[in-house]
C-alpha cells in the first residue's frame, strides 16, 4: 500500500527528469567554460580603454581608439605579417613533409608501424623544452648544428639571434615538433581509404603519379583540410616556441600576435593596445575554427551516413 | 601492391633514413649531453666522445650542482611537483566536468545539442593570452 503510494508521483517526475538529463549533464562544463566569459569580456572592456599600468590614473575610455591606430602603427602590421608569415611557412612545410612521411610508412608492415610511432616523440616533448633544446644546438659557440654549418662553409650562423635567419630557425624548430602531428593524421587517412579504387586502377595500369592526383588526394582531402585547419589555428597563436628562443627578437623580427601582446603587457605595461591585439588574434581564430568545426561536423555526418 | 624497382627502394630507404636523423638526433643530442659536464658540453669542435657522468642527474634529487667555479642551486623537484599537481587537477577537473556531457552528446538525442557541443568547442581555440591577462591584474 504505502510501497504503491510512493510509486505513482515519482513516475513522471522520472520522465521530467530523463528530458531534462542531458542539460544536466552538460551544464557543468557550460558553466565553467561561461566562467571563461568574464576574464574575455574584461580583455574587451581593457581594449577600448586609454589603460597603461605605469599611469593608472589615467584609465579611461577611449572607445575604438587602439583599434583605429593601429591602422597607421608599423608595428601592428609587422605583427600581422610575421604571424601570417609564421603560420604559412609552419603549416606548408608540416604538411608537405607531413604527407611525404606519411606516404612512404602508408604500408602497415611491423617496421613502417614502430617508426611511426617512434616519430612521435618530438611531438610529446614540451613546444618550450624543444626550443631550448635546439638552442643548446644552434647556440653559434658550442652549438653542433653551428659546427656542421661551418664544415659546410657556412661561417658564423647566428641562426635566432641574426634577423635574417630567426624566422627559419623558429620554422625549423615548429616543424621538427608538429610535422609528426600531421603525418600520423594523414597516415590514419591513408590507411582508412577503401581499397577498391587503388585495386582498379592497378588493374588497368594506371600510371602511379595519375592515382596519387586523381585519387589518393582527392580522397584525402577531408584528412587534409582538418590538419592544415586545426595547425593554422594552433600556428597563429604560436607562443610558446618564439618565447623560448628569442622572446620576439632580434628587434621585432619574431613579434607574433602572443609574443607581442605578452610583451606590450608587460614590458610596456600598454593593457589597452596589448588587449586590442588579442582581440584582432580573436576575431581571426575565431573564424578559423567556426570553419574548423563546421568541417569536423560534416565529416561525423558523412562518416555517419557511410556506417 | 605494385612491385618497386631497386632504384626505388634505395631512394624510399634514403629518405626515411633523413627523416628519422632529422626527428631524433636532437632528442639523441640532448641524452648525450644530460651524460656529460659542462666542460665536455662546451667544447669545439663538439664530440660524441666523453666519460659518461651521473652527476646531473643526481643533482636534480639533492637540489645541488658542484661546478667548478660556483655551486648550482636546482629546484627540479619542486618543479616537478608543480607540474604534476597541475596536469593531475587540470586532468581530474576536465574528467569530472567532461565525461557526463560527452556522455549526454554521445547517447543521448536533445534540442540544441549541437549547439552547446559547438560552443564547447570553440573556447578550445580561444587564445590563452586573452584569458590570462585580465586574471594577471
Amino acid at each position: 500500500m504505502s510501497a504503491h503510494a510512493t510509486d505513482a508521483p515519482q513516475r513522471p517526475r522520472f520522465k521530467i527528469s530523463k528530458r531534462l538529463l542531458p542539460y544536466v549533464l552538460s551544464l557543468p562544463a557550460l558553466l565553467v567554460c561561461i566562467g571563461i566569459l568574464v576574464p574575455f569580456f574584461t580583455a574587451v572592456a581593457y581594449s577600448l580603454q586609454r589603460y597603461r599600468l605605469s599611469q593608472p590614473w589615467a584609465q579611461k575610455y577611449n572607445w575604438g581608439e587602439n583599434y583605429l591606430n593601429f591602422m597607421t602603427d608599423p608595428a601592428f602590421w609587422n605583427t600581422l605579417q610575421v604571424s601570417l608569415t609564421y603560420a604559412f611557412l609552419t603549416v606548408g612545410v608540416e604538411l608537405i613533409l607531413g604527407l611525404g612521411i606519411a606516404l612512404l610508412l602508408q604500408k602497415r608492415t611491423r617496421f613502417n608501424n614502430f617508426v611511426s610511432i617512434m616519430l612521435l616523440m618530438p611531438l610529446m616533448t614540451a613546444p618550450a623544452l624543444a626550443s631550448l633544446m635546439w638552442k643548446l644546438m644552434t647556440n653559434p659557440g658550442f652549438g653542433i648544428l653551428s659546427y656542421w654549418a661551418t664544415l659546410l662553409g657556412i661561417e658564423d650562423m647566428k641562426w635566432a639571434s641574426a634577423p635574417s635567419t630567426a624566422m627559419f630557425t623558429v620554422v625549423l624548430v615548429d616543424v621538427w615538433v608538429y610535422t609528426p602531428f600531421i603525418m600520423i593524421l594523414l597516415l590514419a587517412g591513408l590507411r582508412s581509404l577503401p581499397r577498391q579504387p587503388f585495386e582498379a586502377a592497378e588493374l588497368d595500369g594506371v600510371p602511379r603519379l595519375f592515382v596519387f592526383w586523381k585519387i589518393t588526394l582527392p580522397m584525402l582531402t577531408p584528412f587534409l583540410l582538418t590538419a592544415v585547419l586545426f595547425r593554422v589555428i594552433e600556428s597563429i597563436q604560436q607562443f610558446d616556441i618564439i618565447y623560448a628562443m628569442t622572446q620576439g627578437g632580434p628587434g621585432d623580427t619574431l613579434t607574433v600576435f602572443q609574443v607581442e601582446a605578452y610583451l606590450n603587457f608587460f614590458q610596456s605595461t600598454n593593457v589597452g593596445r596589448s588587449a586590442a591585439l588579442l582581440m584582432i588574434l580573436w576575431v581571426i581564430t575565431y573564424i578559423l575554427s567556426t570553419i574548423f568545426i563546421k568541417n569536423w561536423l560534416r565529416l561525423r555526418e558523412r562518416a555517419r551516413g557511410d556506417a | 601492391m605494385q612491385s618497386i624497382s631497386p632504384l626505388e627502394r634505395m631512394l624510399r630507404g634514403t629518405a626515411l633514413s633523413v627523416v628519422i636523423f632529422f626527428f631524433m638526433f636532437p632528442i639523441f643530442w640532448i641524452f648525450l649531453m644530460s651524460f656529460q659536464t659542462n666542460e665536455t658540453i662546451l667544447r669545439v669542435p663538439p664530440s660524441m666522445i666523453f666519460e659518461p657522468t651521473l652527476t646531473n642527474y643526481r643533482s636534480l634529487i639533492s637540489g645541488t650542482l658542484e661546478g667548478s667555479t660556483a655551486t648550482l642551486e636546482i629546484k627540479f623537484m619542486g618543479n616537478l611537483y608543480n607540474s604534476l599537481f597541475l596536469s593531475v587537477t587540470s586532468v581530474a577537473v576536465g574528467l569530472i566536468l567532461g565525461v557526463p556531457a560527452a556522455y549526454a552528446f554521445a547517447k543521448l538525442k536533445f534540442r540544441g545539442s549541437e549547439d552547446i557541443a559547438f560552443t564547447l568547442l570553440s573556447f578550445r581555440f580561444a587564445p590563452p593570452l586573452l584569458v590570462l591577462l585580465p586574471l594577471t591584474i
